[in-house]
């Protein structure tokens, strides 16, 4: 792994949805606080059980929704940032008691300025940058709007990028449509004229129109027949090849995952459990989560099958977290996972 | 697992086809297999290939334009295909039951899931309307049976009107193009002496068939009165003696200690329930097996649970629901049409032991339709693959995944990665052929890199490997040039087998 800038550095991010006033308020921690960094030309899968943050956590990212807390930064930059957790120290600021009068001043003045940059950065969306992220959906059938005919959704992209003669538009179109193995003479079809991985073809000639480095795939083959999903992976393996793009990959299917992925991160009820080369974390996975999901992967082969023994996962009677709260720690070089320090010693040994 | 040789189903040749504008879409074209006792049949295969076809049929729940042509679904020495509606229902839940797709789409969003689960055994459990049923039932089988000879007549009429029309026709044109011997007016006389023999034979047969009909009529009648006399008869007779009971019970109660006047009372509570039980199925006996079928698939507090909206519930819980109404009514067969499809890794392994736990305990034969060959070498004991409604490969689980041989089985294992493939995936090409025009060789064989020109002109027979084991495709025929399975798959089975002899040394 190379030291470079990474591509996207994402810094204690939380997105927290809330529903309800008063008694009914519910707080829905769907990210809650994870961190974790993506490097060019590599495919970063992130996988869990559904209701994990998954897919939040990549719409997050692209700015979909605006983040309660924490940074993503994308190319060096900072594109999207939460202040809700600097508000709240604000307001706990005038009971604090370690800190003096005077250092409380200047903190408040210290927070106040990083709210006020943070909004700016919201605020101030640098379009050309945008548009090196994209994003793939997770169902071909919702995501392409019915009433645009193929070339309309994918020209779209290139029009918000400021193109605007009609036959470089087209052309363009026509080269991406062959890339992602459809015809030229498709262009001019509306979406419900194709089939499932039609649908998916289009909406990844959506997301290279415009050259992107980086693509966020939600879930981009689980709503596709078995000898369509093996389509649409190769296809993306040539595409990643060819053109150099870096891919966030979210899916629940781990074998998938694993074929396809260069590292891997484990999500678990909004946080990430365990981060790791996807070879070192099937081969030794260390924290209880991990290891119970590893288990429910069926595998092709009865034998196998019939020895497998799956490991249940209970987060209440698997940690001790009443003395230290855990954290997402590095246990060996690439391999970061979310324990506290007694149990970093438990894993140790395990890996011994 | 507790395996008999007991055979529990068995189809054979079973023809579907759907009637749309376009044509008759052939879904299904002749497939036969036996379910036997306690045992699992996986059938695999694309979308479209016809799994949930079979599996609806079977159940008696095709689409309205759906038709069964030809073959039999054979159960307990009935022919599914050829008993009427009426007959169906108390078969259909009660002895076959099925779990659906999507438990999202299969529960209604508004009815509470406690009047879900119920709402078969109530709907069922007249059981004085449901004896009634029992007694007249074979004059009842018999008008059906003549019913459907006399329909099947009819038909028969108007195909044998056509194909003579369509013969007359092309005799017609022979003359016109000058090759035949006879004359325009010859022809037509023939066809029409024909037709007219035909028409009298057949129009004397439904002339019998409807004496008959109405001599099987008057009997059922008579039947019918017969078993209302009956049953209203035992039910009079029930009522009273729960009513002299409860009488006594209510003298008694008149000079008895508080303590035992309360029980009393509560003796006299259950007696009434009774007789409302040996009425029909009352919904607190209805509500007392649902609680125990809820626990039984392992839904924690079934009597809150009982009142609660489908949209209260999980995905997994939602299936567990699903497969509760199915278990309801105790059934022999349980048909799973990809019931973990919609499910993630954790949640689809519960499902698939619990389905497992299941199967033993009640000792089900179980057909699971998947696409996900991982779920598959799980479950299964023997494997159907299925492509263009028919089946390609049947074998066991074993003989499926370390010895495959038609050319589809292989592209379904090398276009799905497992945990160590690395090479790059075997993706199928092209897309199932239109079924609306069925091919005339093999349906594989435009998608199939190992295709020969038998393959383009005649559809294989089923070759058998080994007594378990059977394909169908040309490559097994003794003429075939000998073709090697691709070597992504022969990697991994190398693996596997080596894999299973570690674990066995360890």
């Amino acid at each position: 792994m190379s030291k470079k800038v990474p591509l996207l550095s994402v810094r204690d991010l939380k997105m927290h949805f809330s529903s309800g006033f008063g008694k009914n308020k519910l707080v829905v921690k769907a990210i809650d606080g994870i961190s974790f960094d993506i490097h060019k030309g590599e495919v970063f899968g992130l996988v869990g059980e559904s209701g994990c943050g998954k897919t939040t956590t990549g719409r997050t990212i692209i700015k979909l929704y605006d983040p309660t807390d924490g940074e993503v930064y994308f190319m060096g930059k900072r594109i999207s940032a939460g202040y809700q957790g600097l508000k709240k120290e604000l307001k706990e600021l005038r009971h604090r008691e370690d800190l003096t009068g005077d250092e409380k001043q200047k903190r408040k003045i210290e927070i106040k300025d990083e709210i006020q940059a943070r909004k700016q950065d919201n605020f101030r969306i640098d379009d050309t940058l945008m548009l090196h992220m994209q994003m793939i959906f997770q169902d071909p059938i919702a995501s392409l709007n019915p009433r645009m005919t193929v070339k309309e959704i994918v020209a779209e992209g290139l029009r918000i990028a400021g193109f605007k003669k009609d036959d470089v538009i087209t052309e363009r179109v026509h080269e991406v449509l062959k890339t992602v193995g459809l015809l030229p003479e498709h262009a001019s079809r509306y979406p419900h004229e194709f089939s499932g991985g039609q649908r998916q073809r289009i909406g990844i000639a959506r997301a290279i129109v415009v050259a992107p480095d980086f693509i966020i795939a939600d879930e981009p083959i689980s709503a596709l027949d078995v000898s369509i999903q093996a389509q649409v992976m190769n296809l993306l393996n040539d595409l990643r090849e060819e053109m150099g793009i870096t891919i966030m990959f979210i899916a629940h299917d781990l074998s998938v995952v694993k074929y396809f992925s260069d590292r891997i991160a484990v999500m678990y009820y909004g946080n990430i459990v365990e981060l790791s080369d996807s070879d070192d974390l099937f081969k030794n996975p260390l924290h209880p989560y991990t290891k119970s999901l590893l288990s429910a992967v069926p595998l092709p082969d009865p034998r196998y099958e019939a020895t497998r023994k799956r490991f249940e996962y209970n987060p209440r009677t698997d940690h001790d977290y009443s003395k230290q709260k855990p954290t997402l720690k590095e246990i060996e070089p690439g391999h970061w996972i979310l324990a506290n320090d007694a149990e970093i010693e438990k894993y140790k040994a395990e890996m011994k | 697992m507790a395996k008999t040789d007991k055979i529990k189903l068995d189809v054979n040749n079973l023809t579907v086809s759907f009637g749309t504008t376009q044509g008759r879409v052939r879904a299904v074209r002749g497939v036969s297999f036996k379910l036997r006792e306690g045992e699992t049949l996986a059938v695999v295969g694309e979308s479209g290939s016809g799994k949930s076809v079979t599996a609806r049929t079977i159940m008696g729940i095709l689409a309205g334009n759906g038709t069964i042509d030809d073959g039999e679904i054979n159960y307990a020495g009935e022919d599914l295909t050829k008993i009427a509606e009426d007959h169906f229902h108390e078969l259909r839940g009660d002895k076959v039951g099925m779990i659906f797709q999507d438990p999202m789409s299969s529960l209604n969003p508004i009815m509470r899931i406690g009047r879900q689960i119920t709402e078969g055994l109530i709907l069922k459990g007249k059981h004085l309307k449901n004896r009634e049923k029992k007694l007249y039932h074979e004059a009842k089988a018999r008008v059906d049976s003549l019913h459907r000879e006399i329909k099947h007549k009819k038909k028969q009429m108007k195909d044998k009107k056509e194909a003579l029309k369509k013969q007359e026709t092309e005799e017609l044109e022979k003359i016109e193009e000058n090759n035949s011997y006879k004359t325009k007016s010859e022809v037509k006389a023939e066809i029409k002496q024909e037709l007219s023999s035909f028409k009298t034979k057949t129009r004397k047969d439904i002339q019998s068939l409807k004496v008959d009909l109405k001599k099987a009529k008057v009997i059922l009648r008579k039947d019918k009165a017969k078993a209302k006399k009956i049953v209203r008869q035992e039910w009079r007779d029930e009522k009273a003696r729960v009513i002299e009971l409860i009488k006594q019970k209510k003298e008694e109660i008149k000079n008895a200690t508080p303590e035992r006047q309360a029980k009393i009372k509560a003796e006299i509570a259950d007696l009434k329930e009774g007789l409302r039980r040996y009425k029909k199925v009352t919904k607190k006996q209805a509500k007392e097996r649902a609680i125990q079928v809820m626990e039984e698939v392992g839904i924690d507090n079934p009597e809150q649970r009982f009142r609660q909206y489908p949209f209260q519930f999980s995905g997994g819980m939602r299936q567990r629901i699903v497969i509760a109404i199915a278990l309801t009514a105790n059934p022999d067969i349980l048909i799973c049409d990809e019931p973990t499809t919609a499910l993630d890794v954790t949640i689809q392994a519960q499902i698939l032991e619990l389905i497992e736990d299941l199967k033993i305990k009640h000792n089900l034969s179980v057909i699971f339709i998947t696409h996900d060959l991982g779920v598959v070498a799980n479950m299964a004991d023997r494997i159907a693959v299925m492509y263009a409604g028919k089946f390609v490969e049947l074998g066991t689980a074993e003989d499926i995944f370390y010895d495959p041989k038609h050319p589809y089985t292989w592209a379904l294992l090398s276009s799905m990665p497992d945990l160590d493939s690395k090479e790059k995936l075997n993706a199928i090409p092209g897309t199932p052929p239109n079924m609306l025009f069925p091919p005339k060789g093999d349906a594989f064989a435009d998608r199939n890199e190992y295709a020969m020109k038998i393959d383009y002109k005649k559809q294989p027979p089923m070759f058998d490997v080994s007594e378990t084991h059977k394909a169908a495709t040309w490559l097994l025929h003794e003429d075939a040039p000998k073709v090697e399975m691709p070597d992504i798959i022969k990697h991994r089975i190398e693996r596997m087998l080596k894999n299973s002899e570690k674990e066995v040394s360890k």
